[in-house]
């Protein structure tokens, strides 16, 4: 286990420097000028210039590739273009936010999606299998967008029960996390119901059945156990997307995480924001997808890694 | 399942326990910013709206401007005198001020805050050029690579000199100021951003990203939590009495109609009104009388490539000039906000003539300038812009109009930083230009003809005919009193750029805010800067 743990690791590094080749190579095909952006329509060539020397654009690109790599291996992601402040300081502020925004989220995923998902297999084709079956619908169907707009108008503006938007460990999270959760929630209320509708037709369910076991026994301890293994690997690249930005919520709801940190870094052409940023979402998501991995033998005692 | 169903019972507790809507605090208003946040609260690196927005609150220059006339008025420096050739300023400093640090205001902070705004390792805002590029030593300050032959060595780079040597030490109340050339507005100029005066030694090691500058402003900077909020404080020893707003909280709301839904849900005191909105708002009494709209001094225009073969050609651009219906594009996408534009000055600068119109709208005339420039079939263009929606909703406003004079006007419109740098390299035919002025004199506006910068020169307004012209008369009016012989020098400009229809103006823009009926005194400025010093809370 440890040893299979270690060389997940250690298979990480060649991933995360294509990620880093990849990125830099990116943002420098694209079109724009950081300096020039800047500048504004103002410069002259000679504050362009000095623009450029100040963020290092004048190097070669191999020796901003070389200087760059040479930071981020010392864990150094450098400085914001537009902002002059240290990546790492910025990565670090939006973090706290979008984490507490997506394990809200997957928390209000979780619970009610695996629920809904549970009766809608047990009541298979019933009235609440149509209405659950139709809330995933609408899940997946409905633009986060418009959700978060609808919940602003509603629990902000017409109720007033809730802040329309803003940051906030507390009553601000109440409606970003909902309108996150919806797409999530509606996957993993459909990945429960198909699993558990086929755990539901083997031999052991009707063994336990036929032993006179009450049905929501027969359903917690034997068929859900059963049935955790995809729930659990949606679960965890759900989280892994939720965690590296809930991109359109974050705007919608004027939310300082990363997802908008990432998009304003872009359209500014802030290279080192956009570079740091990328490096993390892929901890992330790496982190994620081990850390889901090294679940598997826990939910599946079958599964056991040499 | 357990823990699911805990957290799912914590998650409601948390939905009902901490509802409800905070009551307002009295003293406290809420504003959000108008673009995104600030970029940074370092004024001499200052350059967004958002930036300049805490920096005004925050910090003081020699010179303020009136709120209502926006003509400069005593700040820090309580007098002044002015030699008879308009070379040296002398400035007498008020004796009661003090920083938020605790220490006097004296002379050498005067220095230290010119000195640092001159060098280019910290003065990399464009309002450093603007304050001091008349000002004798700038040229040391901001020395400029010589441009040598191929094959010639590069010489050393002279390194800049770290002060501007124009700006002395009289006595501890006294500084003095020599410009090289005796620029009329320069009192105006020490208004902008970057001329605002810092604690002597305040930025060594500061990090003013945390702590804000420290100034002498009404209000200081309490907490600035990135993409979220700034929070100002009153400053209790402001030396022109404290302020009635003690705490102003600047939020981080980049759409606009988030901003709106903000502002009537009762938690934003001031909020943008997109034109989007602006039906809704005018057919809800309540939100209507809180509307308000105050005239910007600025120009909407295109600024044509003078290079380009098609809109080389002075037909071209005055036949599409004359074809712009640009009422009917203010009254259907503007929603009536704003001013025709039918020369180079918006209306309130003095060079302002309301009777003047260089482009009354004549589909004939421009049919006949197309055909004799070699188009009777009419002609192609494309605008490039950038993502902004209003002004794509402009263009594509534009182009429903002088479609009738056989133009065929197409709206290109990609990323800002895409636009930019097609702007400053000026690859395309003709683009947008949201020009608001820095400061109110009308030279401020001939800028959007001087080839001083790399975006205009590369468009070929260095070497059209009257350049030369056009520079002559520049340097010739900055240098000239106020009045009316320094108004006729500037509209004489603007008669030979409305002749050789060097841009193509569309709009001066009008700037709409929700303002809280609470809000009284002057809570925003005609400068459309907000003024929370000037606030009265009713």
């Amino acid at each position: 286990m440890l040893q299979y743990f270690l060389r997940r690791l250690i298979q990480f590094i060649p991933t995360l420097l294509g990620i880093y080749i990849l990125t830099f190579a990116l943002m420098r095909v694209l079109p724009g000028d950081a300096a020039q952006f800047l500048e504004g329509d103002r410069g002259d060539d000679q504050s362009l210039a000095a623009t450029r020397a100040r963020l290092g654009l004048d190097e070669p690109l191999t020796t901003q590739f070389l200087l760059f790599f040479r930071d981020a291996v010392q864990g150094e992601l450098g400085r914001s273009f537009i902002t002059n402040r240290p990546v790492s300081d910025m990565i670090g502020q939006a973090f706290p936010h979008t984490a507490a925004l997506a394990i809200c989220a997957m928390l209000i995923a979780v619970t009610v999606g695996i629920s809904l998902g549970i009766t809608a297999a047990m009541t298979q084709n019933s009235i609440w299998d149509n209405i659950a079956r139709l809330i995933a619908l609408i899940g997946v169907s409905v633009p986060v967008f418009w959700l978060g707009l609808q919940l602003q108008i509603l629990f902000g503006l017409q109720l007033r029960l809730l802040p329309v938007s803003g940051a906030g460990f507390d009553e601000h999270l109440i409606l970003p996390s909902v309108a996150a959760s919806f797409g999530m929630m509606a996957v993993l209320m459909r990945i429960t119901r198909s699993t558990l509708l086929e755990v539901l037709n083997q031999d052991y369910i009707r063994t336990a059945r036929g032993k006179g076991l009450h049905p929501r026994r027969v359903i917690l301890r034997h068929a859900i156990s059963n049935a955790l293994l995809p729930i659990v690997t949606v679960w965890g690249t759900g989280l892994a997307s939720l965690l590296s930005g809930t991109l359109l919520v974050e705007v919608i709801f004027s939310y300082p995480g990363m997802g908008r940190l990432l998009v304003d870094s872009i359209g500014a052409r802030d290279y080192p924001s956009v570079q740091g940023l990328v490096i993390t979402f892929a901890l992330i998501y790496a982190g994620l997808n081990l850390f889901v991995d090294m679940l598997y033998p826990i939910v599946d005692p079958r599964i056991r890694y040499a | 399942m357990k823990l699911f169903i805990r957290a799912f019972v914590v998650f409601c507790v948390l939905m009902t326990g901490v509802i409800g809507v905070m009551a307002q605090d009295d003293a406290v208003v809420t504003v959000a910013f108008a673009e995104s946040q600030p970029t940074t609260l370092d004024p001499h690196a200052a350059r967004t709206n958002d930036d300049f927005l805490v920096i005004r609150n925050v910090c003081e220059g020699l010179t303020n401007y009136d709120p209502v006339t926006l003509e400069p008025i005593p700040a820090l420096a309580e007098s002044w005198t002015v030699s008879d050739d308009g070379l040296v300023y002398t400035f007498t400093l008020r004796s009661d001020v003090t920083f938020t640090d605790g220490s006097a205001l004296d002379a050498a902070d005067v220095k230290y805050s010119f000195d640092r705004l001159s060098d280019p390792a910290f003065g990399t805002s464009y309002t450093a050029a603007l304050v001091l590029r008349d000002v004798a030593g700038w040229a040391e300050a901001r020395p400029v690579a010589p441009t040598v032959a191929e094959g010639t060595p590069t010489p050393e780079p002279v390194a800049p000199a770290g002060q501007i040597s124009g700006v002395e030490v009289i006595d501890p109340q006294t500084v003095q100021v020599t410009l090289n050339v005796p620029v009329t507005s320069f009192l105006t100029r020490l208004t902008l951003p970057g001329g605002v005066i810092i604690a002597e030694g305040s930025a060594e090691g500061s990090d003013f990203l945390a702590t804000g500058p420290v100034c002498t402003g009404a209000y200081t900077v309490e907490s600035w939590a990135q993409n979220d909020q700034v929070t100002l404080i009153a400053n209790a020893t402001y030396w022109g009495g404290a302020p009635q707003v003690q705490t102003v909280n600047i939020r981080v709301i980049p759409e606009a109609s988030s901003q709106v839904i903000e502002f009537e849900a009762g938690s934003l005191d001031i909020s943008l009104a997109p034109e989007a909105d602006l039906p809704r708002i005018r057919d809800d009494a309540a939100l209507n009388e809180q509307l308000v709209t105050i005239p910007t001094l600025s120009l909407y225009n295109f600024r044509v490539n003078l290079n380009d073969p098609k809109m080389g050609d002075v037909r071209v651009r005055r036949a599409l000039s004359l074809a712009i219906n640009r009422q009917l594009v203010i009254d259907t996408v503007l929603q009536g906000q704003g001013v025709p534009a039918v020369g180079l000055y918006p209306p309130g600068l003095t060079t302002y003539d309301e009777n003047y119109n260089a482009f009354e709208r004549d589909l004939e005339e421009a049919r006949a300038l197309l055909a004799e420039a070699g188009y009777p079939d009419g002609i192609e263009l494309t605008v490039r812009t950038d993502q902004n929606e209003t002004e794509n909703r402009v263009l594509n406003a534009v182009a429903a109009t002088v479609v009738e004079a056989g133009i065929t006007f197409n709206v290109s419109s990609t990323e800002a930083t895409v636009y930019t740098t097609d702007r400053t390299e000026c690859t395309m035919e003709l683009g947008g230009i949201r020009w608001t002025m820095d400061y109110p004199d009308p030279e401020n506006m001939v800028v959007l003809l001087l080839p001083n910068a790399a975006t205009r020169v590369n468009c070929g307004y260095g070497t059209v005919d009257v350049a030369g012209e056009i520079s002559d008369l520049y340097t010739q009016g900055i240098s000239l009193p106020f009045g009316e012989e320094r108004d006729a020098v500037f509209r004489q400009i603007e008669q030979i750029a409305m002749d050789n229809v060097l841009i193509v103006p569309v709009y001066h823009g009008a700037f709409t805010r929700l303002v809280s009926s609470r809000l009284g005194g002057t809570p925003i400025d005609n400068n459309g800067t907000l003024r929370f010093a000037l606030m009265d809370l009713q």
